[in-house]
């Protein structure tokens, strides 16, 4: 049940929530609210980014006075496929991110979220039908759910969490009715004498039966789903090593050696906040991304250096400890081409909040132009 | 510019888990038995020392080749 479901379209899953995001977006009056009171700072540049509108608006041209303001939206890392045209040019250990745009003033603020404010129903009747997706995979702020899956295995898990609330909604409706039904009528008031009643054969074996059943649809696609994720079958194309350190990542890429000491490697500390360019993400951006291609399968071994680490990156579905001496192996396959984070999942001293992993995933090419930027 | 080729180690039937410290252990084992059996300048050998790199850590490489230098290496050569 949850593994066939692995394979639904997951464009048309991401369309679907990419509508919602931006109706939410139009009709909420306390964004309106925020947006035009919070001027030039750069969370309205980071938000406005990372939902894209801009590109949005300025390509369909319904709303002329949007198109006019000439706004420019930073070219900041968390666009995946503007960050593999840089690839190319990138040298050694050196920032993927450039940052090519100027601040607008305040006024040509003012004026484009006035206009949007004032978006006409055609325009609002499109955006549900050209809907946009966001090329960035981190949570949204305060987000509860999932991140947008980007692996089989991550679909796999959203729709067994899917599957397992259903039966988890349906029992707990029916085990409270059964609750608050004996409460109120088995009260002091209405049985003064309280019954004795001492068996009941029949309501036993189908409080024995039922539960026994619901687990097996419960349990199925689950052992489904774990021993689907330890595929040892597919040869992988590329190896990477993340090796844990307090507190930073290391990343080696050791496929394209000619001996022991040549190799790629690089280490991975995040960027501080007062370093931080518009448009990145406070606590997630890094100052050198693991680069791997798309639609290849990847073999990912984790170990560490000093304490216990754990490597997570949500929207792989992703998660395994870094232990000193021990290598543990994950196998993932990203379909798609865009940027995901993650963070160090296993508490390791007082910086542990502060070592992000960024995953760019790009075409094969530019993986090629990349590896041979860093190893020439 | 030398041409990138997306390759590296196979999977390994025995060490079908997550747990690939031994799979890097014997990768490297078998490399310098190799080295032993052919001779070092054998090109045959080659192929078992990518796979080694790719799958032991650079600081792990390192200690071993120190180790073995010293004669202190743990494992059967």
């Amino acid at each position: 049940m949850g593994l066939l479901s692995c394979f639904r379209s997951t464009v048309l899953r991401k369309c679907s929530k990419g509508s919602s995001g931006m109706s939410r977006f139009l009709y909420t009056n306390n964004f309106q609210r925020n947006l035009i009171s919070s001027g030039g700072n750069e969370s309205y540049y980071g938000y406005f980014n990372r939902r894209s509108y801009t590109s949005l608006y300025m390509g369909t041209g319904t709303v002329g006075g949007i198109t006019s303001a000439r706004i420019r939206v930073p070219n900041v890392g968390c666009e995946g496929f503007m960050c593999s045209s840089h690839l190319s040019i990138t040298q050694r250990n050196s920032r993927l991110i450039h940052s090519t745009s100027k601040i607008v003033p305040n006024s040509e603020i003012q004026n484009i979220t006035t206009e949007m404010v004032k978006t006409p129903e055609v325009s609002r009747w499109m955006d549900q039908v050209i809907p946009t997706i966001a090329p960035c995979d981190a949570a949204e702020p305060w987000q509860l759910g999932f991140q947008d899956a980007a692996t089989p295995i991550m679909q796999g898990i959203i729709d067994l969490h899917h599957d397992i609330f259903f039966f988890v909604i349906q029992i707990g409706v029916f085990v409270s009715w059964v609750l608050l039904r004996a409460l109120w009528h088995f009260r002091s008031k209405m049985n003064p004498i309280p019954q004795r009643i001492v068996h009941g054969t029949t309501i036993e074996i189908l409080w024995t039966i039922f539960p026994s059943v619901i687990l097996m649809f419960i349990a199925i696609p689950s052992f489904a789903l774990l021993y689907s994720m330890d595929d040892i079958v597919v040869d992988p194309a590329i190896t990477i090593k993340a090796i844990g350190h307090q507190w930073y990542w290391t990343y080696e890429y050791s496929d394209y050696n000619n001996s022991d000491e040549q190799s790629l490697a690089f280490d991975s500390y995040m960027i501080p906040e007062d370093d931080l360019e518009l448009g990145q993400l406070r606590l997630l951006e890094v100052d050198n991304r693991v680069v791997v291609p798309a639609k290849t399968h990847l073999r990912v071994i984790i170990t560490s250096a000093d304490v216990l680490h754990s490597w997570a990156v949500p929207s792989l579905g992703v998660k395994c400890d870094a232990v000193p001496g021990r290598l543990n192996q994950i196998s993932t396959f990203i379909q798609r081409e865009g940027v995901y984070y993650g963070q160090c999942s296993e508490i390791c001293g007082t910086n542990h909040a502060f070592m992000p992993i960024v995953i760019e995933a790009v075409s094969t090419k530019d993986y090629g132009s990349w590896v041979s930027s860093q190893v020439n | 510019m030398a041409e990138i080729e997306l390759k590296t180690a196979p999977a390994d039937f025995r060490f079908p888990t997550t747990n690939q410290t031994r799979h890097c252990f014997t990768r490297y084992i078998e490399f310098h038995r190799c080295l032993a059996a052919k001779g070092e300048n054998s090109g045959e050998c080659e192929r078992f020392a990518k796979y080694y790199r790719s799958l032991c850590p650079g600081e792990w490489v390192e200690r071993w080749n120190e180790q073995r230098e010293s004669g202190t290496f743990p494992g059967p050569l």
